[in-house]
């Protein structure tokens, strides 16, 4: 299986706090997965298109473009840019498409969306799919931290210095992000054309609001967010897949499986951020072998 | 300190039936004769910043290397070769009429000055090795270093892209862009002369005799080395280099220990361009040492 940029069968507009949120929808059926891309401020593509075939694995798969972010709106009202508001989009989304309950797939931010949102709502869920999340940022700033370490002393004092000088725009300094960007968000030579789409539209007001300016420096209204404590309340059988490079490591992983009652944990050895497009085979593998295991019928 | 200034006279020397293009500050008996780094290099970036020492008494002299600038650009790789460069530097040095002269060599310049040094003794009052080696086999060792301080990973990815000549990728220039802000130049705006001469590098001539980038030596003088003969340089040196200089202090003091009349300083603030880095401290000190041995 591969991705192949299949066109979607419904497209549906919600209106959402007065606002227009785009949902795509692919195949038909009770079994759906309902897709939340990591970002925030991404346009869906990027998780939409390898995730979209499972249509013909017999899933409805779902993906919406977050308020903001694509062909959503993108109100200039950074009041919105709050996880809280962005759980109840996720519910009105699910209720307006009549969904029911579904296997929610969170990769990245989406993955700390997708925690919200169980610990708020956790009877929607059959399952819970967390991808290349965390449930803990402070210790994935503690982590990140170690990856950037591994540049070199000298790279981490100039990139501490040119984030307190506020002068991120420097070559050095976005040459340093450009090497952790290869080496822990994809690993592939050729980054796939629906993640250079969901990047080249990045809303930045979005992400500078809610995580920072950068994957390596968080600062926005999400940096001392912890639900370890409280994941316990989700009892949906969960998956938790992670890169061994990953940019949300290993160790945000397992503090995750360690929090929740029932999950189980897939690392992939030659990928970072995204095996959905750096180890596919084994990705699709992994997954379909779960969500075959909890299908209602 | 230094500005841009008009040169008083620009010459065309001809070398080898090519021409090559020489500009003149100032005039007398004290000449500085400027030999720039690249290879490859227009010689603005050494020449715009030594050129006011015409207001302090002295003849400045720089010159485009053949294939570089305003010089011609002849399409011909076996031109580009240290015994012709050499040659190059006898011919604009007697077609100026320049005498014994105070030889500043820098980066490359300074291996060019050293083998010019070697064939055509007494043509030198003084001999200024700037941010130079004397053994690339050693450079090279010290350039891994640096290197090495990227980071394991680093290394291993640069080293996977320099085997599958994939130099382009954006992950090799990056790591590329950090050790030149590092190792060449600290300043976080690099000044117009050095990007004029970046912009306009002959990169033919910089990859048959060095390599693809500053950090990766594959040229015809990879195994360049003259220590064992530098004793033979008796005129009064002066060695200088940044104490981040991707030529680092370890090739500057191994110069030293072979030279029988040299002094060295290191600039603690400085890579490979003290006299952009560290202007203050560059420009009296080389004074001092030029004041010191007029003829």
């Amino acid at each position: 299986m591969t991705f192949d940029e299949r066109e979607p069968d419904e497209t549906i507009e919600i209106e959402i706090d007065a606002h227009k949120v785009v949902a795509y929808s692919f195949g038909s059926g009770d079994e759906v997965l309902l897709c939340l891309n990591g970002g925030p401020g991404l346009p869906c593509d990027y998780l939409r298109e390898p995730h979209a075939p499972l249509a013909d694995k017999g899933y409805r798969v779902v993906a919406f473009d977050q308020l903001g972010c694509g062909r959503s709106d993108k109100p200039d009202n950074p009041s919105l840019w709050t996880i809280g508001r962005y759980v109840e989009e996720v519910e009105t989304v699910r209720q307006r498409l009549g969904l029911g309950k579904v296997h929610l797939l969170g990769h990245s931010w989406g993955g700390w969306l997708g925690i919200e949102y169980g610990i708020h709502y956790p009877d929607n869920l059959k399952t819970l799919i967390l991808e290349n999340t965390c449930g803990d940022m402070p210790h994935l700033i503690d982590e990140l931290n170690r990856l950037r370490a591994a540049l070199g002393s000298e790279t981490a004092k100039m990139m501490q210095r040119h984030e307190a000088e506020g002068t991120l725009d420097h070559p050095e300094y976005q040459a340093a992000i450009t090497l952790l960007s290869y080496r822990h968000v994809c690993r592939l030579d050729e980054w796939p054309a629906p993640v250079n789409r969901s990047l080249d539209d990045w809303n930045m007001d979005v992400y500078g609001t809610m995580q920072g300016p950068n994957e390596f420096l968080y600062v926005g209204n999400l940096k001392d967010w912890n639900r370890l404590a409280d994941m316990h309340r989700i009892t949906a059988p969960t998956l938790i897949t992670v890169g061994m490079h990953d940019e949300l490591p290993p160790s945000c992983a397992m503090r995750m499986q360690a929090a929740l009652p029932d999950a189980e944990l897939k690392v992939f050895k030659n990928s970072s951020h995204m095996p959905f497009y750096e180890q596919p085979g084994e990705y699709y593998e992994a997954l379909l072998a779960f969500l075959a295991r909890h299908r209602d019928s | 300190m230094w500005y841009e200034k008009e040169a008083d006279k620009v010459i065309t020397v001809p070398v080898d039936g090519h021409e090559v293009i020489a500009y003149s500050f100032g005039s007398g008996e004290e000449t500085l004769f400027c030999l720039n780094g690249g290879p490859g290099l227009p010689c603005d970036y050494v020449r715009d910043c030594h050129s006011w020492l015409a207001d302090r008494g002295y003849r400045v002299v720089a010159y485009d290397q053949l294939g570089c600038g305003r010089s011609d650009r002849p399409d011909d790789t076996s031109l580009w070769h240290i015994d012709r460069y050499i040659h190059e530097v006898e011919t604009v040095r007697n077609t100026l009429d320049l005498g014994k002269v105070h030889l500043l060599g820098q980066s490359w310049g300074t291996f060019l000055a050293t083998e010019y040094v070697l064939n055509y003794p007494d043509r030198i009052k003084t001999l200024i090795l700037a941010n130079g080696a004397g053994d690339i086999p050693h450079l090279v060792a010290e350039l891994n270093r640096l290197r090495a301080a990227l980071g394991s990973e680093t290394i291993q990815m640069m080293l996977r892209h320099e085997a599958e000549g994939t130099l382009d990728h954006p992950e090799y220039q990056a790591a590329i862009t950090i050790l030149n802000y590092r190792h060449v130049c600290r300043l976080d705006e690099w000044p117009a002369p050095v990007k004029r001469s970046l912009d306009d590098w002959n990169m033919a001539v910089y990859g048959t005799m060095q390599g693809p980038n500053e950090f990766t030596f594959t040229g015809n003088y990879k195994d360049w080395s003259r220590l064992a003969d530098m004793h033979k340089i008796t005129e009064p040196t002066l060695i200088l280099c940044g104490m981040h200089d991707e030529l680092t202090p370890a090739c500057s003091m191994r110069m030293h220990n072979e030279l029988p009349n040299s002094q060295i300083k290191v600039f603690k603030n400085s890579a490979h361009m003290p006299f952009y880095e560290e202007p203050q401290t560059y420009f009296p000190l080389l004074l001092n040492f030029l004041d010191a041995h007029r003829g």
